[in-house]
């Protein structure tokens, strides 16, 4: 009798596994500390939690930064993370999730950590590099001596530690992760930001329903501490000292 | 030589030639070497789209992958470079050069394909647009070198062979050309001589071998040259021939044109004799076949020669012309088309033969016959022909008439089948005499046709061929049967003529009979009653001669019927409905056929008016119901009826003896033992009966017979034995009643005389006598006169004293009539009284007495003989003045 109590018992809870392992694939560009190989990075984190306090398992899919967001819009992956307010306009079939999950500074990073930044006209004087795509930074990088653009951000620093720009403009948290993976010393992120971005996740429009639902987990991981928890853990190590 | 121009020296052509075959040449050399160039420029650019698909695609896919726009635009220009390539791009996200620029442009499209989690994902289209202007452009760079090149070549070579040809073949053929041109049959024995090199090779080319063929030609002509001449010989031998055998056709020779109006080719001399034109005008073409022909022909003649040259028949015609004399004649035309080889018809060959003679022959031949056929068939008589078997091979329109067939139905067929086999044998009797005796038969056919059965006086005759052996036989028969039909017709006339002479003769000889007798008896019934006047009633003498006075009574009423079967009664016609005097007859009638005998009386709905004596129908009536009355054994039925009736002209034509007209019927029938065929034929004779002796004088129906004729009446009897017999009287009818004088009737008439004065005349010197005594005792003054002599004497010398003339009717010298007459001129107040047996014509019309006329018939009593007397005395006088007009 016990073993036909056990198999009944086993067919009731299969629909709950199931249910509870539903998967959501994300595709992400952000790279140390943000996000790594094994899904440990900030933001990974952050999305993981979210996901998992609606009973959802993450799989994150790490891709150049113009393919995660052709993918996410052709339905390739479930969405991407995290891309700046206002894709939607461009790619149609995503939807933002108006809960942010971070935000992106850009700053100059120097080997001078006492050069006066201010405003992208203080960039006039500089020879700058910046990762060939960042929209932002080519749009308003107008007025430099010259401005270089690389493949990624190992280029990007070696341009600098190499001393064949003055400055580089690159994402904040990135950037020391760059620094730290590329053991270089005597570079700074310059104050103050140039700009600030609130960064998003974005979903196909297949998982339209999911927002409401991810946005208020986010809201509740923000309230309950378990955002900031996570920031610290995760950025502690890059941060300089 | 005669300097040829440029153009038309050999060489000179050749080197057009091969100008035009080497630039030819050089074209088509040039555009084959170029397909293999643009062959080749197209595979260099197959091998460049392979070498993109190979080498590049691999390292663009993780670039597009990456989305690293700058590194895809080097790698797209990279493509871009490679030769001929004027685009390269990828959909949607960057691209390199100018998309479909140019007309000749090469599109190809490769997807881009990455594995991305286990899939294959098509992240783009590399679209690469290949230029084919370049290849065109190097293309007609070596169209110009190789065009320059082959040009040059060709002149050059060109130049060369004109010379070369021209000292090795072109001016050896000039030589032959002027030897050819010079060279005569006078002057065959010059040989033909090239000036070339005297080597045994130079006689073996071609051209060696032209001179010595011409040269063993013109050693051939000269000896084939006598064989031409003989053969020129007999060809003119040939064509004399020809024209012998022509000029010797009765008729025209000719060849012409296959359309109207046929000019000729050729026409022999005969031309002239038919048509009076002479061949020359038909040659030079002033003259055609259609000028000539009579313009009524002229449609038919090319109508038969259109539709027999198409096909390529002989054709025949015949049809007139006119004469150059202007005579017209008759020709017979047969010709046939002759073809080229391509089946054109060329021209017409044929011969033309005046037929004028024949035709008019035939004309009246073909005249000949319609007036034989017009004969045949207008004749009322039937003509046929009949072959050995009996078979009809001919039959004109009155033998189809007589057969009752159409001609399909009768010739080929026998009488067998044609008419009933009685008269089938009987003609076949009479053909067999004419098909296997050769005799002439005339007969009388009786045959049975469809309408009934027709006579035939048939002449039949052997029919023999050309060596006197008989084929068939010819006959003519014509209808006799109306004539048959009239013979028959005057038979029975005559036999109708011959009774009536018979019953005429008969009649007379009774008359006469009759009126001798009826003196006798007058006489003695007149001295009978003068005897029985003196002796008493009582005594056997008075009995005895009362016997004497009834037995001649009797024997007075035998003659009255004699009288009357000889229509010599004297009678006193009126007009009287008979419907009324039938009725009032009646009852005597049934009193004289007794109560076993039923009598019916049908009169008829309408008066029937008639004229007649009332005692002629009571005569009638009596005779035929006494004549019924005996023909019914035990019981029936007689029965009397009267009607009207009409007879048209064609009623009487078929019943021999009435004329036509109205009549009044009086028909008596009975349904008794009837009469045989041979008592009808005899039935009105007199004296003739079939009743037992003693019970008929054989004069019943005789009187009968007389009182209808003496009326103008018919009398039909109709009888069949053991059914009855029928007699119907036909007498004339009359439309209105006459004023007439009323009848006697039966009043008291004085007969006692007054003492006038009577003129007696009679011839008989008994009757004389016995007359006058009964006159006188009567009270009357008698003069006598045996004959009228002694009675013109006696008015001459009492002529005031004469009151009355009674006077018999026939006396020798002067009858009655003209005795009263002459008196009567002479006493005007003197009224008359005929005494006769019969009346003659004398005092009556066929015995009826004419108006006015006093008579009395003899024998006649002294008791009826004074009544007239008295009655005639007290005649008034508008009664005698009638009298007197109808004795004028």
């Amino acid at each position: 009798m016990h073993w036909i109590l056990y198999v009944l018992l086993m067919i009731l809870a299969c629909p709950l596994r199931l249910a509870a392992e539903e998967q959501i694939t994300l595709a992400t560009s952000d790279g140390i500390p943000l996000s790594n190989p094994e899904g440990t990075g900030f933001h990974d984190q952050v999305v993981r939690e979210a996901c998992r306090r609606i009973g959802l398992s993450l799989n994150i899919e790490h891709l150049p930064a113009e393919r995660s967001l052709i993918n996410a819009n052709e339905g390739i992956e479930d969405g991407v993370y995290v891309r700046v307010e206002g894709l939607d306009a461009v790619y149609a079939d995503l939807r933002r999730v108006p809960e942010k999950i971070g935000d992106y500074e850009f700053v100059a990073f120097g080997r001078n950590k006492d050069m006066p930044i201010a405003g992208w006209d203080s960039l006039a004087n500089y020879h700058v590099a910046i990762v060939t795509g960042w929209k932002i930074l080519e749009k308003n990088i107008v007025a430099s001596r010259s401005l270089t653009k690389v493949k990624d951000a190992g280029l990007l620093f070696r341009t600098l530690a190499d001393d064949k720009v003055d400055l580089v403009v690159y994402n904040r948290l990135d950037g020391y992760g760059q620094l730290k993976e590329m053991k270089l010393q005597g570079i700074y992120a310059l104050q103050a930001p140039l700009a600030t971005r609130e960064m998003f996740l974005y979903l196909h429009k297949s998982r339209e329903r999911l927002i409401p639902l991810l946005s208020k987990a986010l809201r509740e991981m923000k309230g309950d501490g378990t955002y900031d928890r996570i920031k610290k853990s995760a950025l502690t190590a890059y941060l300089p000292q | 030589m005669p300097l040829l121009p440029k153009v038309n020296r050999i060489a000179f052509r050749l080197v057009v030639y091969i100008c035009l075959f080497s630039s030819l040449a050089a074209l088509l050399s040039t555009a084959v070497q170029l397909f293999f160039e643009y062959r080749r420029d197209l595979d260099q650019i197959s091998a460049t789209v392979e070498q993109i698909r190979r080498s590049h695609i691999p390292a663009i896919v993780p670039t597009l992958w990456g989305y690293d726009l700058a590194v895809l635009a080097m790698q797209l220009q990279g493509i871009k470079n490679l030769p001929d390539v004027s685009y390269a791009g990828i959909v949607k996200v960057v691209e390199t050069g100018e998309k479909g620029r140019g007309r000749h442009i090469l599109s190809h499209e490769f997807p881009l394909q990455h594995t991305h989690r286990g899939q294959d994902l098509e992240i783009g289209v590399l679209q690469v647009e290949v230029s084919l202007q370049g290849v065109y452009r190097r293309l007609m760079d070596r169209v110009i070198v190789i065009l320059v090149t082959q040009t040059v070549k060709t002149f050059v070579v060109s130049i060369f062979i004109f010379f070369l040809f021209y000292a090795t073949v072109g001016r050896h053929l000039t030589t032959m050309a002027d030897f050819a041109r010079s060279l005569s049959l006078q002057d065959l024995g010059r040989p033909l001589v090239l000036r070339r090199r005297a080597d045994r090779s130079a006689k073996r080319d071609e051209l060696g071998l032209v001179e010595a063929a011409i040269n063993e030609m013109r050693e051939k002509l000269v000896g084939e040259m006598d064989t031409v001449r003989e053969a020129q010989t007999a060809l003119a031998r040939s064509e004399e021939r020809f024209r012998t055998l022509v000029a010797n056709i009765p008729g025209i020779v000719y060849r012409c044109e296959t359309q109207a109006p046929w000019r000729v080719e050729y026409i022999s001399e005969r031309v002239e004799q038919v048509s009076g034109y002479p061949a020359a005008d038909f040659l030079s073409g002033r003259v055609a076949f259609g000028h000539y022909i009579h313009p009524e022909d002229l449609a038919k003649v090319e109508a038969t020669v259109k539709a027999h040259v198409a096909p390529g028949t002989p054709f025949e015609v015949e049809y007139r012309i006119r004469h150059r004399d202007g005579a017209i004649r008759w020709v017979f035309e047969k010709g046939q088309a002759v073809f080229d080889r391509e089946n054109h018809p060329l021209w017409l060959d044929g011969v033309i033969l005046d037929i004028t003679q024949n035709r008019r022959a035939e004309e009246r031949l073909r005249e000949k016959d319609h007036l034989l056929h017009e004969i045949l068939e207008n004749t009322s008589d039937a003509v046929f022909c009949k072959d050995g078997d009996g078979r009809y091979i001919l039959a004109n329109s009155a033998a189809l008439r007589a057969i009752g067939r159409p001609e399909g139905e009768v010739v080929g067929r026998t009488d067998f089948t044609l008419f009933p086999r009685e008269s089938a044998e009987v003609i076949k009797r009479n053909d067999d005499q004419v098909l296997h005796g050769g005799l002439n038969v005339i007969a009388e056919e009786r045959l049975t046709v469809e309408y009934g059965e027709t006579w035939w006086h048939t002449s039949k005759s052997p029919l023999r061929d050309s060596q006197g052996k008989t084929i068939g036989l010819v006959g003519i028969s014509r209808d006799v049967t109306a004539l048959k039909l009239a013979e028959q017709h005057k038979e029975q006339l005559e036999r109708k003529f011959l009774q009536a002479q018979k019953m005429e003769s008969i009649g007379r000889l009774a008359g006469g009979v009759a009126h001798d007798f009826n003196n006798m008896l007058n006489v003695i019934i007149g001295h009978a009653e003068l005897a029985l006047e003196g002796v008493d009633q009582g005594a056997q003498l008075y009995e005895d001669l009362q016997e004497i006075k009834r037995a001649a009574l009797r024997s007075a009423d035998l003659t009255r019927q004699l009288l009357a079967f000889a229509r010599k009664q004297t009678v006193a016609p009126r007009v009287l409905d008979l419907r009324e005097a039938v009725d009032g007859m009646l009852k005597m009638l049934r009193r004289l056929i007794g109560e076993d005998i039923d009598l019916e009386w049908r009169p008829a709905k309408r008066p029937g008016l008639v004229k007649i004596d009332p005692v002629q129908i009571e005569q009638m009536l009596a005779n035929l119901c006494v004549n019924a009355r005996d023909a019914i054994i035990d019981t029936g039925k007689i029965t009397i009826e009267t009607g009207q009736v009409a007879f048209d002209e064609a009623y009487c034509a078929e019943h021999p003896g009435f004329l036509a007209g109205e009549y009044v019927l009086l028909a008596v029938s009975d349904d008794g033992c009837g009469m045989s065929a041979e008592t009808l034929t005899n039935l009105f004779e007199p004296f003739y009966t079939t009743k037992e002796l003693g019970k008929g004088t054989g004069l019943g129906l005789s009187t009968v017979y007389g009182i209808v004729k003496q009326n103008n009446g018919f009398v039909n009897v109709y009888s069949e034995p053991d059914h009855g017999t029928t007699f119907r009287i036909y007498l004339p009818a009359r439309q209105n009643r006459e004023a007439s004088l009323p009848p006697d009737g039966d009043k008291a008439v004085p007969v006692a005389g007054g003492g006038e004065c009577i003129l007696l005349v009679e011839d008989e010197p008994q009757l004389l006598k016995m007359t006058k005594t009964v006159l006188e005792r009567k009270g009357y003054r008698v003069l006598a006169a045996a004959g009228p002599a002694e009675a013109l004497a006696l008015a001459a010398a009492r002529a005031e004293t004469i009151d009355l003339l009674v006077t018999d009717v026939v006396m020798p010298g002067m009858n009655g009539r003209e005795l009263a007459g002459r008196l009567q001129a002479a006493i005007p107040k003197l009224r008359c009284l005929f005494m006769s047996g019969y009346t003659a014509n004398v005092i009556a019309h066929h015995g009826v007495l004419d108006e006015g006329v006093a008579f009395i018939q003899k024998p006649v009593s002294s008791r009826d003989l004074a009544a007239k007397v008295r009655e005639v005395l007290d005649r008034s006088p508008l009664t005698q003045s009638r009298q007197r007009a109808a004795e004028r």
